[in-house]
Parts: C-alpha cells; structure tokens; sequence
C-alpha cells in the first residue's frame, strides 16, 4: 500500500506492507537517524515527530503516518542550518557520547520545547523519560536542553 | 518477538463503515486507534486491522453539571494536560496520568484504546473510581454503560466500538489520591490504588476504595468502603480499612510479583491513599 506524507518537509510518497511500522518504513527508505533499538516502545531510540508530536515510531505502523508530518533528526535543522539549537548544544555540552539514543532525544526535546519554551530541569528529566541513553547519567543531555532553551528563548527561535 | 501478519490495513470514513467490517466478529479483525499496543501485542491471528483513529472523537468536554467527557480518539496527552482534568477529584486523573508509560507513549496511544485493551493499567482504578461510564457503537446509537461492568462483563464481548468515557460529575469537596509501585518509575505497576471519597474527613460519604494490577485490572474493595462510609478518617479508620482490604482483595501471583507481596501493598497503598485523601477533604 502507499502512504502519503510530509517528510522532513517534502512531499512523499512511501510504498509499505500494511502491517510495517514507521520505523520500518523510515529506515527502509534511507532514514537511519531513526534507531532500531528494542522495536518494542521500551528505550525510545525510533523517536520521530508526528505532526510535531514525539512518537515511538516502532509502536506506529507506518500507514497511520497518512497525511501526516513526519520529522526525523534529518529534517529538525529547517531554517537554522546547519543545525538546530538542540543539535548544537548538545554538542556543546557534550551530551553525545555513542551517540545512538541522540537523534531521538533531541526530537523529544524538540517537542518538549515547542510546547514549554522554558522548562524546568524537572521537565525536561521527565519528558525524556522515554528516551533510554546506556552511556551517560543523562545530566550533560538535560543541560544542553536547558541551553538550548535560552538560545531560543533569547533569539525568539521557534521549535 | 512475533509481530502480527498483518496484509490488510483499512480506514474507514464513519463509525458505520467501520461497523460493517467489525460486526461478524472475526477475531482476524481488529480496531485500531493509537496503534501503540497493537504493533507489540496483537494476537498472530489478526490480519485486517482498521483505523478509526481518524473518526473518533478526539474532544474532552466539561459539561456544567460536573461531568468530563472524553472521546475515545483523545490522547494520554490530552487528558494529561487537560485543565478541567487537572482539578477534577482533586486532580487525581493527572496526579495518575504523569505513570503511565512516558511522553513517546502517551503522545499517541488513546483513552479508547487504552480503555478497549482491558489490561494492566493506572487509569483503570482511577477512572473506576471515579465511576466512569464508557459508550459503545454497536451499530446504532451509543449505549452506556459502567466501565467497571464494562471490564467485568463486556470486555471480551464481541464485537463493540468504545467511543468514550465520561467521569461523572461529583459532589462538592470530592477528593481522591493514587498511588502505584512498579519496580522502575516507567515499568508497569506492581499494584496500584485510588481511593475517593465525597463528605469530610470527620465524616466520609460516599468512597471507593479500588485496586488494580492485582494482576487484575481493578477491584473494588466493597467491605472495606463499608468501614468508612460515615466514619471519620482517623487513623485507626484508615489502618482498620487498609487491612480488611488487604483480606478482601484477591491477588495473583506473575513474574513481577506474588500474590503474598501484592496483598502487603493492599494494605500499604490503601492506607497510603486514604491518608492522602483526608489531607484533600475538608476537616
């Protein structure tokens, strides 16, 4: 079956098995930064933007995606090439080490933002919660979300 | 792990459609809303799944008698976030809502999924002590009825679309409080419990006292709401009603739990739950 969205901005058109999931789907179709973890909805690796909304995308099938927009880490830098703030400050900060669970944090990070343009290191521990980092103790990531808040903040950058 | 074979994906544009390819029963057929249960769990046998995602009510509405109705399409998110929510039985919906699963999962999955599934749940013991009522398609106009007979007796009944829930309106000065342990904050619980109850603390009215994850969705503990109605909430009410709770709830055991450490969290999450209760209610 086919499927009809916006993908990282541009118009496509993925051509699925009805039962694959988005994850299938975006990794078959060359999107890597979308990470097969645990294809479980356990460690949050897969994480994608449904129309802006962190998703699990290994817990979507791919034809729930009809119509919708679909952001992956590829296409989060928009208009701020060559990368967004979060992609920035989390290399500031030194937030990536194998660097595995990044993609998906800093979508989830993305929404969170979007939504609570200054959120306190509370927030941003609980909403990504979801989102499993086996090497570090999260705190380098939580401190490039809350730059990346300021940067945006004062720059009245939108997420 | 074995993922369902699924080779037909369909979406209707109406309940109607949708009834049309539910209401044989097929078990090869099967809802789909949220979708975030079904890529994990659906039984191998299911091979047509249709999404009504996009025709169920997404909307949560307050109405003026009290009452909070939510569309069987309304995300975790939704309803976490939801103001009227927030305030309703002393805001125990969110108080729950922020357990269950994380951000990735609430985003997506829905109150009628989430609802239909009939498994282990937070929202369950909540919404059941609430006395939510849920609404049924079954080709006609909707049909309510209690969730908790839902669970009980209609649950497995085929074939049913679940198109909401509503909490009723409650008396003046209602509190409640949940409490759950799992072994991790993000894992399934344990064993979960909320408590309500409408009056004062010096003298309870109506209360429900309702534990989940016994493995069972949710009981109610009836002989220990009876030690309460009319009481106060003293401590040797609560310790009193933790206890005969405890005696009364069935527990099972599974590979996260026995049987014999979910009747101890009875008794602890119960206390618990009313102890808090009585710090919400009036004196």
């Amino acid at each position: 079956m086919r499927v009809s969205l916006v993908l990282d901005g541009h118009d496509e058109t993925l051509d699925v098995a009805p039962g694959d999931t988005l994850l299938d789907a975006l990794r078959a179709g060359g999107h890597t930064s979308v990470k097969n973890g645990c294809a479980n909805g356990d460690c949050g690796a897969c994480a994608v933007l449904v129309d802006g909304r962190a998703a699990a995308s290994c817990l979507l099938f791919a034809a729930q995606a009809e119509g919708r927009e679909v952001t992956t880490v590829e296409g989060l830098a928009g208009a701020h090439q060559p990368y967004h703030p979060l992609q920035q400050t989390m290399l500031d900060a030194g937030g990536v080490q194998c660097g595995f669970c990044i993609p998906a944090m800093i979508l989830t990070a993305a929404d969170l933002l979007a939504r609570n343009p200054d959120p306190t290191r509370e927030e941003i521990t609980a909403y990504l919660s979801g989102n499993l980092c086996r090497c570090t103790g999260y705190v380098k990531q939580i401190e490039a979300v809350e730059m990346a808040a300021a940067i945006m903040k004062e720059g009245g950058v939108d997420g | 792990m074995s993922r369902p074979a699924i080779s037909e994906y369909l979406r209707p544009s109406s309940l109607e459609e949708a009834w049309q390819r539910v209401s044989s029963g097929d078990p090869a057929v099967r809802l789909l809303s949220g979708g975030s249960d079904l890529t994990i769990s659906a039984s191998p046998e299911v091979t047509t799944l249709v999404d009504i995602g996009g025709i169920l009510d997404q909307g949560i509405e307050p109405d003026e008698d009290g009452s909070i109705r939510i569309g069987a399409g309304a995300t975790l998110t939704a309803v976490l976030e939801h103001e009227a929510l927030s305030s309703h039985a002393t805001g125990v919906v969110t108080e729950m809502m922020v357990h269950v699963g994380n951000p990735l999962l609430r985003n997506f999955a829905t109150m009628g999924g989430h609802l239909a599934r009939g498994r282990l749940s937070d929202v369950v013991p909540v919404f059941v002590a609430l006395d939510a009522e849920v609404s049924l398609y079954r080709g006609s106009g909707p049909s309510d009825m209690a969730l908790a007979r839902y669970l009980d007796e209609h649950h497995n009944e085929q074939p049913h679309i679940l198109t909401g829930v509503v909490l009723p309106g409650l008396p003046g000065g209602s509190a409640a409080a949940f409490h759950r342990l799992s072994r991790t904050a993000f894992d399934f619980p344990i064993l979960n419990v909320c408590c309500r109850a409408d009056g004062s603390a010096g003298q309870v009215g109506d209360v429900r006292i309702v534990c989940g994850a016994t493995p069972r969705v949710a009981q109610r503990a009836g002989k220990a709401e009876a030690l309460v109605v009319g009481a106060g909430l003293g401590d040797d009410t609560i310790e009193t009603a933790a206890r005969v709770a405890r005696e009364e709830i069935a527990t099972g055991s599974g590979w996260v739990a026995s049987a014999e450490y979910r009747s101890h969290l009875v008794e602890v999450l119960v206390a618990r739950c009313l102890q808090d209760v009585r710090e919400r209610l009036t004196p």
